[in-house]
């Protein structure tokens, strides 16, 4: 007998509600970091008018949401089909409940108990100015990839995909800049502002579906260079607050839309087999040439660099401790905002990939990229389910494919001029060193123009300069996965020592984070050191000395955190025994 | 009204100008800037299967895609045009589309920075309702 659809959603959606409020809740929120409505936030407390602004609940969640959202809780779960559709929900569910959403929430609280500073530079408090140091130059250079990586992928969905996406984007942006004009300025609300802003954006895109704007590739990047440096200088409330809001519409459509299609089709068979292997080939790791169709990707540690976004991601901790923090009204928000958010990104992976993946099986497992099997199976599943309401389900199929389509191109720039923002966050803290003897240096590189630039111009850079015929960020691209959720796991082990040390959680509350940051730890660890010996071998030359130095690099950092994680851990852990001890003979 | 301010609000106008024009002429043209197209033609000779590329022209309208690409789809099954070098029957014709930079489209750009940035300077200190947050 076939698998109904509704063995994936049922259970994803109970999961998601039960847990938000069961675990998020009563137990992250009120138990361990017993957040309070009264405790004023940095975006109060450091009020600034740029960085440090106070905003809306919804608002910052959209924000927040829109930032962390890019093409990987979409790519991830279609890559992971090859295991079949079982272990992927099971990856994204438990990853998202006890370790992603719990990694994003308590890295935004860690910051705004700390005067919004980066979860990077609270690791001082715990780990020592050395960690600190590391982490920040770490996290600043991934930060550089990541802009390199974006501007390229902007520029060439913009100048060779969909030239179309071009026209959306810059209809967008002064749209985003009424919406900020109409929040802040008129006395209109947050609902009519929203109301108008989103006609306006469904007007704009329907022109654009009509009109491509032309440009090259190199034309392209420069422009988004300079888009990236101008916003990531400008105050967030002016364009990338609204503008993400804004944004935050569109995905909340777009895994409304999901939900709604899979739930009128609960009964719907499953064409994918529950599990296919429990080892991929090695490509879904990044594996080419003569290994990339084997099987070498067992799903344990492999799935951690397969599934990152929809389940857990480094990235989402600079988010969080970056741009977030520093617009929290009140801390009772941080549960909607940083958990909420996760959670709802979860739920893109499964009910907008993985379920319509399973039903569309059949259609898409030949289709050899990722994002042709998403896209094929959105359609799919939109086609079946509505088809049941009388509606054509050929041209219902083919507007879902189109609309997976314009998410994913519009999720690519949010992401780019963000990341340029972390960069300037990140490179800032790193100079404070400067601040005491070298005071009109540290005034101009910590400059918000100055730091926009510094990390714009070393982005473009890797974007347009090329090795061998291949952009140099392509070089180090491969090890990327295992950056970013290295930066996971010390991300969580920072939060970790925040909750036992600063907190002084004890028992089996401080298990439930300690937990789960040494499990990602051990599996980040086993993934970075597996893909290092058996894979690395196997890419071309220049991939092997561009992403080998930086896994390397990443395993060496690993390492060292990680001793000094033990370190902090052992010594508070004797502090606390020592303290019982007085404590019992009193 | 300083300086700055005065700035911001011409380049607020001068862009918003520009880009209601570049709109305007997009939605009766069918594209915002230029593009060199050519066709990919697959050609089979006997045994095996060839490409070749056929340049087109600059078009900077769509009426000018739809021509060209309907002359290279006329092609299909007939005999490739003798700058093929090659003899054959064309199976399959794929329109290729290379935007170029163009003066329109590098002043939508323009335009585009001018908004962004425009605002900011005219009217560019933070609003009082920004240090509560509402709604």
């Amino acid at each position: 007998m076939a698998i109904p659809l509704a063995v994936i959603v049922v259970p994803t959606l109970l999961a998601y509600i039960v847990g938000y409020w069961a675990y998020g809740r009563a137990v992250i929120e009120r138990r361990i970091v017993r957040a309070s409505p009264s405790r004023p936030t940095p975006a109060y407390t450091k009020f600034d008018g740029v960085d440090y602004v106070p905003a809306n609940k919804w608002v910052l969640y959209g924000h927040h949401f829109a930032s962390i959202a890019g093409a990987g809780p979409i790519i991830g779960p279609a890559l992971a089909s090859a295991y079949g559709w079982f272990l992927p929900l099971l990856w994204v569910i438990f990853g998202n409940l006890f370790i992603g959403a719990v990694h994003d929430y308590l890295a935004l609280m860690a910051s705004v108990r700390h005067g919004g500073i980066s979860i990077m530079s609270v690791a001082e408090s715990v780990m020592g100015r050395r960690a600190r140091y590391a982490f920040l130059l770490y996290v600043w250079g991934a930060l550089i990839l990541v802009i390199a990586a974006f501007l390229s992928v902007a520029a060439t969905v913009y100048a060779a995909v969909s030239p179309n996406a071009a026209t959306k984007a810059v209809i967008y942006m002064p749209i985003a800049l009424l919406l900020g004009y109409l929040m802040y300025r008129t006395g209109l609300g947050l609902k009519t502002s929203t109301a108008i802003a989103v006609v306006l954006a469904i007007l704009g895109y329907l022109y654009s579906l009509q009109v491509p704007l032309n440009l090259p590739y190199q034309t392209w990047v420069y422009v988004l260079m300079l888009y990236s440096f101008i916003a990531a200088a400008l105050p967030v409330w002016y364009l990338l607050q609204p503008r993400d809001y804004l944004n935050a519409y569109l995905l909340w459509a777009f895994v409304g839309a999901s939900a709604l299609a899979a739930l009128l089709a609960l009964d719907l068979p499953l064409k994918q087999p529950a599990i296919i292997n429990w080892v991929a080939p090695a490509a879904t790791i990044g594996g080419v040439g003569a290994i990339a169709k084997k099987p070498l990707a067992p799903f344990w540690p492999s799935i951690v660099l397969i599934i990152a976004c929809g389940s857990l991601s480094g990235f989402h901790s600079v988010v969080a401790s970056g741009t977030t923090s520093k617009q929290l009204a009140n801390e009772m928000d941080a549960l909607l905002v940083g958990y909420g958010a996760m959670l709802t990104e979860g739920a893109v992976s499964t009910l907008a990939v993985i379920a319509p993946i399973a039903v569309a099986w059949d259609r898409v497992a030949t289709i050899p990229k990722a994002l042709g099997k998403f896209v094929v199976a959105y359609g799919t599943l939109f086609g079946l389910s509505l088809g049941r309401l009388g509606l054509n389900a050929s041209t219902i199929a083919f507007a879902a494919e189109v609309f997976a389509a314009i998410a994913l191109t519009t999720f690519v720039l949010t992401t780019l001029d963000t990341a340029n923002r972390l960069a300037r966050f990140a490179w800032s803290e790193m100079m404070d060193f400067l601040a005491e003897k070298h005071q009109t240096l540290y005034k101009v590189l910590t400059n918000r123009w100055v730091a926009s630039a510094i990390s714009v111009i070393l982005g473009g850079f890797m974007a347009l300069q090329t090795i061998g015929g291949i952009p140099a960020w392509r070089i180090v691209w491969p090890a990327f996965a295992g950056t970013n959720q290295l930066l996971a796991a010390l991300a969580l082990m920072t939060s970790a020592l925040w909750v036992y040390v600063i907190l002084r959680v004890r028992g089996w509350l401080a298990a439930t984070v300690l937990a789960p940051a040494v499990f990602l730890w051990v599996t980040v660890t086993a993934a970075l050191g597996y893909w290092l010996v058996v894979i690395l071998p196997h890419i071309p030359p220049v991939f092997q000395i561009g992403a080998g130095s930086v896994a390397a690099i990443s395993f060496a950092l690993d390492l060292f955190l990680f001793y000094a994680f033990v370190k902090r851990l052992t010594t508070a852990r004797r502090e606390a025994l020592a303290e019982r001890r007085v404590e019992t003979r009193a | 009204m300083g300086i700055r301010q005065a700035v911001g609000i011409v380049m607020l106008v001068a862009s918003l100008i520009v880009l209601a024009y570049a709109f305007y002429l997009g939605a009766v043209k069918g594209m915002i800037g230029c593009e060199r197209l050519s066709a990919q033609l697959l050609v089979e000779t006997g045994n095996k299967t060839v490409t070749c590329t056929i340049p087109g022209p600059l078009v900077c309208d769509k009426k000018g895609v739809d021509a060209f690409s309907a002359k290279m789809m006329a092609l299909k099954g007939k005999t490739p045009p003798s700058s093929c070098n090659a003899r054959g029957v064309v199976k399959n014709v794929k329109i290729v589309r290379k935007p170029v930079d163009s003066l329109e489209a590098d002043m939508v750009v323009a335009a585009w920075m001018g908004l962004i940035v425009g605002p900011w300077l005219a009217f560019g200190e933070t609003p009082t309702t920004v240090g509560r947050a509402r709604g």
